[in-house]
């Protein structure tokens, strides 16, 4: 797998979403950040702040109305190959192929020949633990199982950045430490650059060098933590018990928790509380 | 287990038709069985029977089942200088049907899909095209059938247009109906791939929408079927239309009722082969 070399930039990234007959919805405020190759950044804050719309620029799916995302120099435009998306519903896999059709879709688009397209697909889903579910229909997986073929399908396709929207949010708490756990080991098997979305803290926590926090609606940056839980040499489960991993998912809980009340003074002193703690 | 449950109060209750549409979905079978049209439609016949019998009707208006099976045998077999009916084998008259709705009806597929195609994908086709085809769906084909008859003739190349006209307007209503229900999100997914426009449509657009084609042929041929059958009232011999309009002239209710079991029967195969492409080009709808 090649190094990525490509380092994202939001530069000013806001989004107001103008609907017909009501009045607009600043769901983004302008937001600068730079995100290096590498990295795997969690982006947490409460419902409705934005999330998912800044994820959905970056991939290039939605321009944004401020502002511009660069990914090693380039303006990014529209969708590409490059920025690779893993979605939160499993109904973007394609239902009249199989999963390793599913799968193949990145290599065909790009006209990979067809005996190393075999191979490349037949070591992703190896990777997500799918080989001997190849030739099964999507619809006749389990929802876990549709989420890691979403993972294999990005992965095949050899994006520089991976973009995930919640896309543990529908499982049940075993599948999901489980995808959680793979997720980690494929993110250290390719070095690739993640963008995830997520609601739970201490998935933020257990898997992210960077924790993220936006204020609720129009979200905005308030908290921006470098961590390194997930690089220790041990296994998600002895990590989940670790004490430092434990107190600072718990602050970061209550960083989000307090947005509610009152934003403006929760900013500094969440900044500062949590600075601490790592 | 059996005594414990007829002692043992229920609780909830079951609704047949989502348990056999789930049964269905499961195992990719149809819910309809044959049978229950086979009793109904042996009971008819006794009921017609009877009632040929008891009101004693002339057989010039209302047949015995036993005349029209007469007839039948008349119109598969040879009477010395004429054959079958009106003097062409039932088979005859059968196939120059079919033949003009296959041709009507091929080319109206092969405009239509494009054109449902443009319409669900091109906005400029769409405000240009979309209202005349909704004009053009409005009409009743035998209204213009006449001018088509004018410019054509009376032969076969009046009865394909016409069909052709009845035929496409259906079918690409149906393929821009099923463009415009493609799921978002399965489009972003092929585009973050790197997919381009054309291989957007080739991936995600194409088999999406090919179960909403099929369900556009087959509304478009029952239309077509009952659109030839009347259009050959004109110069239709042999055609199964003709035979049964000529049976008028001629006095012969049991042809004409010939003449319409067998365009049934026609007809509700050509929509259960339809119907089975149909489930076959998307066995996913509904599990997905
Ligand atoms: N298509 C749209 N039209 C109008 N407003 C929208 C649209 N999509 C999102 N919004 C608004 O923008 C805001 C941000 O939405 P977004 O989906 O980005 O939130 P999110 O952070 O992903 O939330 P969640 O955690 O619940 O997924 C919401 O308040 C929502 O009301
Ligand atoms: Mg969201």
């Amino acid at each position: 797998m090649t190094q990525p070399v490509a380092d994202l930039v939001l530069d000013q990234v806001g989004h107001t979403y103008r609907t017909a007959g009501a009045p607009p919805v600043e769901a983004l405020a302008p937001t600068s950040l730079t995100i290096s190759a590498g990295e795997f950044v969690a982006l947490v804050g409460h419902s409705g702040c934005g999330k998912s719309t800044l994820l959905e620029i970056v991939a290039g799916l939605r321009p944004p109305t401020t502002g511009r995302v660069l990914l090693g120099g380039a303006e990014i435009v529209g969708p590409g190959r490059r920025r690779g998306v893993v979605f939160q519903q499993s109904s973007s896999l394609l239902p009249w192929r199989t999963v390793a059709g599913n799968v193949a879709l990145g290599p065909e688009i790009q006209k990979v020949p067809a005996a190393e397209r075999a191979a490349l697909v037949a070591r992703e889903l190896e990777r997500v633990g799918l080989a001997e579910f190849a030739d099964r229909k999507v619809y006749e997986l389990s929802g876990g199982m549709q989420q890691r073929t979403q993972i294999a399908r990005a992965l095949a396709a050899d994006p520089d950045v991976l973009l995930l929207d919640e896309p543990f949010s529908a499982l049940d708490t075993f599948t999901r430490e489980l995808l959680q756990e793979e997720l980690r080991r494929i993110w250290k098997e390719t070095g690739k650059t993640v963008l995830f979305v997520t609601h739970s803290v201490e998935e933020a926590t257990l898997l992210a060098t960077r924790v993220v926090l936006f204020s609720p609606r129009p979200g905005r940056v308030i908290s921006d933590e470098r961590i390194d839980f997930t690089r220790r040499d041990v296994s998600l489960k002895e990590l989940r018990a670790d004490p430092a991993v434990v107190a600072f998912a718990a602050a970061l809980r209550e960083a989000i928790g307090d947005l509610t009340a009152d934003v403006a003074p929760g900013v500094t002193k969440h900044r500062h509380r949590l600075r601490g703690r790592p | 287990m059996t005594l414990l449950s007829s002692t043992v109060p229920t609780e909830g209750r079951r609704v047949g038709w989502i348990d056999r549409r789930l049964k269905a979905a499961e195992t990719g079978a149809g819910t309809r069985r044959w049978y229950g049209g086979l009793l109904v439609g042996v009971t008819a016949i006794a009921l017609w029977w009877l009632v040929a019998l008891v009101t004693r009707a002339p057989s010039m208006l209302l047949p015995t089942p036993l005349k029209v099976a007469q007839a039948f045998w008349e119109s598969v077999t040879s009477h010395g200088s004429r054959d079958g009916l009106l003097g062409s084998y039932l088979w005859v008259h059968l196939w120059n049907s079919f033949r003009r709705v296959l041709e009507g009806l091929g080319l109206g597929v092969l405009v239509g899909i494009p054109l449902g195609l443009a319409l669900g994908l091109v906005r400029a086709v769409d405000w240009a095209f979309g209202p005349i085809l909704e004009f053009i769906r409005a009409l009743p084909p035998l209204g213009y059938y006449p001018l088509l008859i004018l410019w054509f003739g009376i032969g076969d190349t009046s009865k394909i247009w016409l069909l052709f006209l009845a035929s496409f307007a259906p079918i690409a209503v149906a393929t821009a109906a099923g463009v415009a229900g493609v799921r978002n999100e399965r489009v972003n997914a092929v585009l973050v791939l790197g997919a381009g426009r054309f291989e957007m449509v080739r991936l995600v657009v194409l088999p999406s929408v090919a179960g909403d084609i099929m369900t556009g042929i087959r509304l478009s041929s029952s239309f077509a079927w009952t659109t030839i059958v009347a259009a050959e009232t004109v110069n239709g011999l042999p055609g199964l239309g003709g035979l049964a309009w000529a049976s008028q002239k001629e006095l012969r209710a049991d042809i004409a009722i010939l003449s319409i079991i067998v365009i049934g029967l026609v007809a509700v195969a050509s929509d259960g082969l339809l119907r089975a492409l149909e489930r076959r080009v998307a066995p996913w709808k509904g599990r997905a």
